[in-house]
């Protein structure tokens, strides 16, 4: 289309909207910088008319080109050397000291452009957003990873503390061996044998009980590690506990103790694993039988409905404080009173007892006062 | 330097590109000379800074509007942080830089490629770009115990609102180390004359000598 052929006819339509244009910036200077007229669009761009807002070309590098007619032609940027600018893309023109600007938004290029800024800032805010929550699950991770590592410090303090309490433990007994051994080795030698023997005695039992001790640690530090796996079966419970009492019957025969079963139905099959349950139901008995005094009592008992067994034995023992009965499950309070014979032990077996009943799922309690004997429960699941 | 020839069969499309505000092809030649193992260093002087100079260029021969500069800057800006992985690789060594701008400077691309340089010789760097007041750099300075701040001028009016920047961080923190760099200074003796307590370093290049000095 040739517009410029057909155009003059509307030149005052023309003018009239390009007067109020905001796309076309048209302004008209008389030389120096005296303004004439602006457009709309210019004066948007340069509220204050100033020439010192043509930032580059500069006002004056455009006065100084001497010749008529068109004299540049470019973009020219327009603002402020402090803030974001403006191009327009210019025609000047001079003719009679005066100086007509003609600027073009390319509309094209700014729409590219625009889509282009567009496309970049979402991706930007995607990224942003990704990164924040990025940042969030670092930082829940960070949080976890705290929790696990508190954990792991109080787990090796339990641990330090457990050595120490373990190394005291064995002092003992190896203290009474040394030094009923350097008594035998004299008694020998001057072969008083009657008080040998007593001697040799007295270090058998003491290795017997040390033996046991880490035997206990043993099996305790297996079953810690997981090595000691879980085998279910069904069980008949009378079976293995009259089993159990079978084991001590010298020391309840030594005490005069009363054992009662009645309770338990012979016909009372649990599903657990039968090594397990029994090593607690030995501590449990073991443990009853040492707090309870001469011609005292001890009853196995045991509920059962379709969700879960439970098996408790009561003493006519000891009993116990409030405060030892705290200490009882944990590796580094944990500790042993004599018995009522003097009967020795670490206090392992119970640490053994609570995690052999957890690998089923269940639960093991104690109900206990001073001088009124203690009840020792514990639940397994169905 | 010396991969000048490897860049020049990629500056002339990372330029049209960049002009053309075409991000994706930018991206893909910078990803093929980071895969290539051309050095950061190398790559910010001799492709992005290269073509933001050339970028200036035509817009001094009026020949691209402010708008095509907005969007390179953008563009390259972009490609920055994708770059930016690669340098955060290193270790630390516990070592602080603040950069800044001088307040009402809008150039931060210089001195993102200084901070970028001090993090890839495992600095801890404190990025605060433009805008940042005297106050503020001091404040901030306070909180951080920086060894060392990089100052960037790109234009030269605002040369007296950084010596005054200086002025006033060195009366506070004596004892720490100012750098300053930037275009108002590349072609401008008489500016870098008038510095006073501080280290002036015209590019990556001698950034880089100054922190293996530190
Ligand atoms: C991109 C750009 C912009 C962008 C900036 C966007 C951004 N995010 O940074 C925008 C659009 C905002 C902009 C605006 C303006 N700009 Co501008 N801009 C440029 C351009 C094209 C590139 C700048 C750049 O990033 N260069 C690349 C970097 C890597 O180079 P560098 O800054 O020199 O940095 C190197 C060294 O100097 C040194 N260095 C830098 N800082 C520091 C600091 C320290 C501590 C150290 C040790 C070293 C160091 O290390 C770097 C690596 O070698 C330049 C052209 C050019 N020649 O640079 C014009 C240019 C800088 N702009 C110019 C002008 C005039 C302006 C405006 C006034 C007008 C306008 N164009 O609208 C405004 C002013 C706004 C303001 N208040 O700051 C002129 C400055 C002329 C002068 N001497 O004053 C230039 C030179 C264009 C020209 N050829 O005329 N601009």
């Amino acid at each position: 289309m040739n517009t410029q052929n057909n155009l003059p006819a509307w030149s005052a339509e023309i003018l009239e909207t390009l007067a109020s244009s905001n796309g076309i910036g048209i302004a008209l200077y008389s030389i120096p910088t005296k303004s004439l007229s602006a457009n709309n669009a210019f004066i948007q761009l340069i509220p204050s008319f100033n020439t010192t807002s043509f930032i580059h070309p500069t006002f004056k590098h455009l006065l100084d080109i001497k010749e008529e007619g068109l004299i540049f032609s470019g973009y020219i940027t327009f603002g402020d050397n402090l803030s974001v600018n403006h191009s327009l893309a210019c025609n000047v023109y001079r003719k009679n000291d005066e100086i007509l600007i003609l600027g073009d938004n390319n509309l094209a290029q700014m729409i590219a452009q625009n889509k282009e800024m567009h496309a970049l800032n979402q991706e930007i805010i995607n990224l942003q957003r990704s990164l924040l929550k990025e940042k969030k699950t670092l930082q829940q991770t960070l949080e976890q990873l705290n929790v696990l590592n508190n954990k792991l410090i109080q787990l090796n303090d339990d641990k330090d503390q457990f050595v120490s309490i373990l190394a005291h433990d064995l002092r003992n007994p190896f203290a009474v061996m040394l030094g009923y051994g350097q008594m035998l080795n004299k008694k020998l030698e001057n072969a008083a044998f009657e008080d040998a023997k007593k001697y040799a005695g007295v270090i058998n039992s003491t290795i017997n009980k040390t033996y046991n001790l880490l035997e206990n640690l043993l099996t305790w530090s297996r079953s810690q590690m997981n090595r000691i796996k879980y085998k279910p079966e069904y069980i008949k419970l009378k079976e293995i506990i009259n089993e159990t009492i079978e084991l001590f019957e010298n020391q309840i025969n030594a005490k005069d103790i009363f054992v009662a079963t009645e309770d338990i139905k012979d016909s009372l099959v649990v599903r657990g694993d039968k090594q397990m349950i029994k090593t607690v139901l030995r501590n449990l008995f073991s443990n009853a039988i040492k707090y309870t005094p001469q011609q005292g009592s001890i009853q196995f008992s045991a509920q059962y409905n379709t969700s879960q067994v439970t098996i408790s034995l009561k003493d006519s023992g000891v009993g116990m404080s409030p405060e030892t009965v705290n200490k009882l499950w944990n590796l580094s309070t944990r500790n042993s009173e004599k018995g009522t014979n003097g009967e020795t032990g670490t206090g392992f077996g119970l640490l053994i007892c609570k995690d052999f009943v957890e690998k089923h799922g269940g639960h093991i309690s104690v109900e206990s006062k001073p001088n009124k004997g203690s009840v020792f429960s514990f639940n397994i699941p169905q | 330097m010396v991969n000048d020839s490897i860049h020049k069969d990629y500056s002339k499309e990372f330029l049209d590109s960049l002009l053309k505000g075409n991000k994706e092809s930018c991206s893909s030649i910078v990803k093929q000379l980071v895969e290539k193992n051309i050095p950061i260093p190398q790559l910010y002087e001799n492709l992005i800074k290269k073509s933001l100079y050339d970028i200036g260029d035509l817009w001094e021969s009026n020949t691209i509007s402010v708008a095509t500069e907005h969007l390179a800057s953008a563009i390259i800006e972009k490609i920055l942080n994708e770059t930016y992985p690669e340098i955060l690789l290193e270790q630390k060594i516990n070592k602080k830089v603040i950069v800044s701008c001088v307040e009402t400077e809008l150039h931060q691309i210089g001195l993102k490629m200084i901070a970028d340089i001090f993090e890839l010789h495992g600095w801890d760097t404190y990025f605060l770009g433009t805008s940042t007041t005297t106050g503020d750099l001091i404040a901030f300075a306070e909180n951080i115990h920086p060894d060392v701040i990089a100052l960037s001028l790109t234009l030269d009016f605002n040369f007296p609102l950084l010596q005054r920047m200086i002025e006033e961080f060195h009366s506070n923190f004596p004892n720490i180390a100012i750098i300053v760099g930037g275009q108002a200074f590349a072609k401008n003796n008489a500016l870098v004359a008038q510095l006073k307590h501080c280290i002036y370093l015209p590019d990556i290049q001698k950034t880089e000598e100054f922190i293996s000095r530190f």
